[in-house]
């Protein structure tokens, strides 16, 4: 599903110029649960973005789902990321304007489904995420495992191939982390490629595979034991 | 409180808001001081408000100021009520010269015959001379500012005529009067003498009485008419025969008015010489004004709107601190107040360095705005009070929010948003009615000069000869039409489209009961057909018609149909005798497209012309002929037969240039409406601006989110005009009606005028949306292209 080899990413300004990804190589099969770990500042987010199609690399070669995206420009980029990737951030990021249903509702408005099938979807995924009786409330009348819950709904909405997360647990507190945990482990065992960015050991330690990160550089590839 | 942060006058937002303010600070003040001109205007003449102008009801309801001198000086004299009174020659002259290093040369003013006491009427201050000496037409007043400007003094004499010997001696210089008074733009008065004292027939003076102090407005009643009656009947006992019934008969005809001075200037209704302003154009620009600076202090309450989520937190701060809810609000209002003052500072300089530019020449500037310091303060405290006003609801809003919520970021702000959009509606309605508005005024201005008006057109030049050109028509015309390029010529005494006409009452001859009454333009006798007037009856005017003994008369298809007239009417022309009845033209449009089709004439005058000349030569050159070589030729033809046409310096010029002259008020409305209506929409548009780039800037982090999820940059585009464009739609269902009501206002003064149809309508809401998306995207354009990494970074 992916395969990266010597990724580079430089941050440049007048001054300085930070290498942010050193050279990462690597492949994902489908199906398969990723943490990518780290201190603060070792290219974990910068990885998961360019993986995500959010951000290009400065070199190097980065084949998702067969075809080389190294070089895509932001408009194919966004064509390529509909419907295949699926995020979830620390911080939710749901819009604040729009209700729960309309939150999830919002990557398949951007694939043109129609009304019909959108609400279809909605409610399905409403429902196994178990916040249907949720769905007329906004963003800020939820609780923040409730938020993490309406942001992965959204994620899986569009049914991606992949999911991107990074740092899902970051702003939550146990119970809700383990529950946001335990989505995404279902998520993967239906199928779903799950890429992960967390600092939370116990969290990467649900996944099959954990890369480490260190000053931009791959130091370790490791299967989990689980 | 500290009042301003000044790091936020320096953010785009803040500074397009200046900026607007400034803008519309300085419109609202030049337009406050057009119309303060207009309004005042007569106003600070001594006791105005007890001068009035005598006129008379014509037909159709319209009033005239023409009069002959006999009757208002015998009012003048029986009416106890009246202290002074005098009057002016109705048209004023421009032909002064003046003998400079031994020749004569034209100076630039313009100046009127006056009998003296027309002066004590209007408190003319004399700073030097003795109008004691004014007797007859060879002496005359000067005003100081033209006096200084050609250096002229008491005793020194000019010229009005170069082919007469009579010299004109300055017997006395008044200080000037303002510019927005009844003479305030007249150079000088030529005294008229007893010139026409005595003369019934000649309807050329406009009379101005002063009454006592305190007299109520007079008003033609019962008694003035017995007193009109008595003076008429001993006036026509002393001149000529005239029985009792005729004099019954013309009293029974008039309808006195007395005009008050305070009323003149505005007073549209009125034919004849007044300095005429335009009450429409006055009241838009009062409109407009309240437009400009309200849709300028909408961005400004929306501006100051869309920082209360900015400003929640270090307001509540300051509370917690102990700073009480007063404080917090004097301050808020405070820094609107110093935010306004900075855009007064900035207006200022827009005022001085570049409306002068923008107005090119269309506002006189140093005299009606400069020095209207009644319209500075009127400025100024209309700022200050928008200001306040527009601050006050944000300050009283934000303050009034409990700390512990506004600390913790629990606030919506749907309330906000909606009274913003709101306003912006408003803005918006404003602007689109403005466009209908301009469009209508600009196809009208096109319509009235390319209308077909009843005569032709084509390759026509004229110009004003001077008096012996006129006395040598047959030279002038033999040397013109040498040049193969020069076709005809023609000669008629004024234009043949103008506003004021001379206006003729004449008996019925064979019912002398009834009086008829007429437009009359005197001509050559080729002149018809030269203009392709087309005849409808008769046999037109011929060669020898300008040989006649009682003048040949032609008139139009209205005036025969009003007067039943047949080829066989006794009518009566100059002389008190029947004259020769030529025939009936087609109606045309002599007057303006203000004005409708009435009752005209054609006139020759035979071998006793009453002291007229034609002295408005009409050229036809033939087509495609270079405009300019013609006009080159003619001067120098011109010249050649009279070299003071080069002294009097009268202009040759096209008839498209003539007839844009007669609607120069019309064009000075739509360039005024124009350049306003455009700085409007300026101030509306950066509000737009300024509200989308603080939209978007405080929505980059939804725009982030809606990439992540598959937004492409138009989709993101679509969402921000979406909101916009269907408030243009929604605001154009105000706007259409409004315009609509502003425009059918305006088209009202017109008897002819640009067909109200659905186009401009359609175009001005489309001009809209294409603005408002043009806006919207150029506003958000930037953060619509932002990587999404960067705004969900900060989050």
């Amino acid at each position: 599903m992916i395969n990266v080899s010597n990724l580079t990413k430089v941050f440049r300004t007048d001054e300085v110029e930070t290498i942010a990804l050193d050279s990462a190589s690597f492949e994902i099969k489908d199906g398969e649960f990723v943490a990518i770990m780290g201190p603060s500042g070792c290219g974990k987010s910068t990885l998961l973005n360019i993986l995500g199609l959010l951000d290009n690399p400065t070199e190097g070669k980065y084949i998702l789902f067969g075809t080389d995206v190294s070089d895509f420009k932001e408009k194919d980029r966004t064509q390529y990321r509909k419907g295949n990737l699926g995020f979830v951030f620390q911080s939710f990021n749901l819009i604040d304007e729009l209700n729960v249903y309309e939150n999830i509702e919002l990557p398949l408005t951007y694939l043109k489904v129609s009304a019909s099938e959108r609400k279809k979807r909605v409610d399905e995924i409403l429902h196994r995420m178990n916040i249907a009786h949720r769905a007329k409330h906004y963003p800020q009348q939820l609780s923040g495992g409730q938020q993490q819950r309406v942001a992965i709904a959204r994620a899986v909405v569009t049914n991606p191939k992949l999911i991107l997360a990074d740092e899902p647990t970051g702003n939550l507190d146990s119970t809700n982390g383990r529950e946001v945990m335990e989505l995404l482990c279902e998520l993967n065992h239906a199928g779903t490629t799950i890429v992960m960015v967390t600092h939370s050991p116990k969290d990467a330690a649900k996944a099959q595979r954990i890369i480490n990160l260190f000053d931009g550089k791959i130091v370790s590839d490791v299967k989990n034991q689980l | 409180m500290k009042p301003v942060n000044i790091k936020t006058l320096f953010s785009v937002p803040s500074l397009l808001n200046i900026v607007g303010i400034a803008i519309a600070i300085a419109a609202f003040y030049v337009l406050v001081s057009i119309a303060d001109f207009e309004l005042t205007f007569n106003k600070s003449t001594p006791q105005h408000q007890n001068i009035y102008q005598l006129c008379y009801s014509m037909e159709g309801g319209q009033l005239t100021n023409s009069n002959m001198r006999p009757l208002p000086e015998a009012l003048g004299r029986a009416l106890p009520s009246v202290e002074r009174y005098g009057c002016i020659t109705a048209g004023a002259n421009n032909n002064m010269y003046v003998k400079q290093q031994g020749s004569y040369h034209q100076i630039e003013m313009m100046y009127l015959q006056c009998s003296k006491s027309l002066l004590d009427v209007f408190g003319f201050q004399i700073v030097e001379g003795d109008t004691s000496k004014l007797i007859n037409s060879q002496q005359m007043v000067m005003s100081r500012k033209m006096a200084e400007k050609y250096n002229l003094n008491v005793g020194d004499y000019v010229k009005s005529d170069l082919q007469n010997s009579e010299e004109i001696e300055i017997v006395a210089i008044y200080e000037t009067m303002e510019t927005n008074t009844e003479f305030g733009r007249i150079g000088g008065f030529r005294c008229l003498g007893d010139y026409n004292l005595d003369n019934p027939t000649e309807w050329s003076y406009t009379y101005y009485m002063r009454f006592v102090d305190g007299t109520p407005k007079p008003e033609f009643d019962s008694n003035m008419k017995e007193m009109l009656r008595n003076l008429v009947k001993t006036f026509y006992k002393d001149i000529e025969e005239v029985s009792e019934e005729e004099i019954d008969n013309e009293i029974g005809q008039f309808e006195l008015e007395f005009v008050a001075l305070d009323d003149l200037h505005l007073h549209s209704e009125i034919n004849g010489y007044h300095p005429r302003g335009d009450k429409s154009l006055t009241y838009t620009l009062i409109i407009l004004a309240v437009f400009v600076i309200v849709i300028a202090f909408i961005n400004y309450f929306n501006f100051f709107m869309a920082r209360v989520p900015q400003r929640l937190r270090s307001v509540n701060t300051r509370k917690v601190l102990g700073s009480s809810r007063g404080d917090l609000i004097a301050g808020i209002v405070g820094e609107s107040v110093i935010f306004t003052l900075v855009a007064m500072i900035l207006a200022a300089a827009i005022l001085f360095g570049i409306m002068p530019y923008v107005l090119d020449g269309k506002v006189d500037m140093d005299s009606i705005v400069y020095s209207n310091y009644k319209a500075l303060t009127i400025t100024i405290l209309t700022a200050i009070a928008a200001s306040i006003l527009t601050s006050i609801y944000p300050a009283i809003h934000i303050t009034s929010i409990p700390p512990a919520m506004a600390l913790k970021g629990q606030m919506t702000q749907s309330h906000d948003s909606i009274i913003r959009y709101l306003l912006i509606g408003l803005q918006v309605a404003a602007s689109v009615a403005l466009i209908i508005c301009s469009i209508f005024i600009d196809r009208n201005n096109d319509y009235l000069r390319n209308r077909d008006i009843g005569f032709n057109t084509d390759n026509l030049l004229s110009t004003w000869a001077t008096k012996k050109l006129a006395e040598n028509r047959e030279t002038v015309r033999t040397s013109l039409l040498q040049n193969p390029d020069i076709i005809d010529i023609a000669w008629t005494s004024q234009d043949l489209v103008s506003a004021g006409r001379m206006t003729w009452g004449r008996p019925n001859l064979e019912n002398t009961e009834e009086t008829f009454y007429y437009s009359v333009c005197p001509v050559s006798w080729n002149f018809i057909d030269f203009m392709g007037i087309k005849m409808t009856d008769g046999r037109g005017f011929v060669e020898s018609d300008e040989q006649c003994e009682n003048g040949a008369i032609i008139f139009n298809e209205t005036a025969r149909k009003a007067f039943k007239l047949t080829t066989e009417s006794r009518i009566q022309g100059h002389i008190n005798d029947k004259c020769v009845l030529a025939g009936f033209c087609n109606d045309f449009n002599f007057r303006p497209l203000q004005y409708g089709i009435s009752n005209f004439a054609f006139y020759i005058f035979g071998k006793e012309t009453w002291g007229w000349t034609l002295r408005k030569l009409y050229i036809r050159t033939a087509e495609g002929a270079d405009v300019q070589k013609s006009i080159d030729y003619i001067n120098k033809t011109l010249i050649s037969i009279d070299p003071d046409f080069e002294i009097q310096n009268n202009e040759i010029r096209t008839y498209e240039k003539e007839i844009a002259q007669q609607y120069q008020a019309e064009k000075q409305v739509e360039a005024v409406v124009t350049i306003f209506t455009v700085i409007a929409i300026i101030i509306s548009v950066m509000g737009i601006f300024g509200i989308v780039l603080f939209d978007t800037e405080r929505r980059r982090k939804e725009i982030g989110i809606r990439k992540v999820n598959g937004a492409t940059i138009a989709e993101i585009l679509t969402m921000f005009n979406r909101k916009f464009l269907i408030l243009t739609v929604i605001c154009s269902a105000i706007a259409i009606p409004l315009a609509y009501i502003i425009i059918s206002a305006y088209f009202s003064r017109f008897t002819y005028h640009y067909d109200i149809n659905i186009w401009p309508f359609v175009i001005g809401v489309i001009l809209s949306m294409i603005t408002t998306s043009l806006v919207v995207t150029g506003a958000s354009f930037r953060a619509a292209n932002e990587n999404p990494v960067d705004t969900l970074k900060s989050e």
